[in-house]
């Protein structure tokens, strides 16, 4: 099978919409048929990155509790904004998994390096 | 000559499906190929056949429908993102026992590993945000 270089990037909020659970549908079905994935947040998207997220009532999906569970699917790179993470003075020990931070020159080169992008 | 697949985010009433219907009719009067339509998210509502906008508005499952047909493109509706929005089809409508079925002629129910495949056999995906 063709494998492509799947960028996923996740800039929505938590509770904001569908299209971050979404994105991880998407994710976990490129998995499923061997793709080299990709997963980055941006903006707002990094707080889905913040552990001890409690959403019961708020009746949508909370996905920061699968998010470790994705180095079972050969996920190839997690990343995270840099600026992303300072605005909101995000640090590590606050994160529900280990990702690697990169500038937005850095950004700009995986995009590039990307056969597909997907936003969300 | 490019194959593409449409990926459709945004309902009826959005710039979303309005600006990916006239790329695909772009696209095909420039001569590439529409490997795939695909609706994903709140893009399924393109696929209602209940839609019924007042005179003065273009009834955009209905043009979506005239497009899919003229040129047999393959219409792909999320499965997923259809039954939570209650868009159904015949076999589904009978599957959940509901009391009708609103699945447009033309489009056809499947999962998102369609969109994954139109990722791996088309030349490029462009993406319709609401």
């Amino acid at each position: 099978m063709t494998s492509k270089n799947i960028l996923i990037i996740i800039r929505q909020a938590p509770y904001s919409s569908s299209l971050p659970a979404a994105a991880l549908d998407l994710l976990l079905t490129a998995a499923a048929f061997e793709q080299a994935l990709t997963l980055l947040f941006m903006g707002e998207g990094a707080q889905h990155l913040l552990s001890e997220q409690h959403a019961a009532g708020s009746g949508m999906k909370n996905i920061s509790k699968a998010l470790p569970s994705l180095e079972l699917y050969d996920l190839d790179k997690v990343f995270v904004e840099k600026d992303a993470l300072l605005n909101r003075k995000l640090q590590d020990e606050n994160l529900v998994m280990s990702v690697e931070v990169l500038s937005l020159t850095q950004i700009a080169d995986i995009i590039e390096k990307a056969d597909q992008v997907f936003n969300f | 000559m490019q194959s593409f697949t449409l990926v459709v985010y945004g309902a009826p009433d959005s710039q979303s499906s309005s600006t990916a219907l006239n790329y695909a009719q772009a696209l095909l009067k420039a001569g590439h190929q529409i490997y795939r339509l695909f609706f994903y998210q709140d893009g399924v509502f393109n696929a209602c056949s209940f839609n019924t906008p007042s005179q003065d508005e273009e009834n955009l499952p209905e043009s979506w429908q005239a497009l899919i047909h003229e040129h047999s493109l393959d219409a792909v509706v999320c499965v997923a993102s259809a039954l939570k929005r209650g868009i159904i089809s015949a076999a589904e409508a009978e599957r959940y026992d509901l009391p009708a079925s609103n699945l447009r002629v033309g489009f056809e129910i499947s999962g998102l590993g369609q969109l994954v495949d139109g990722v791996i056999e088309s030349d490029r995906v462009v993406n319709f945000l609401p």
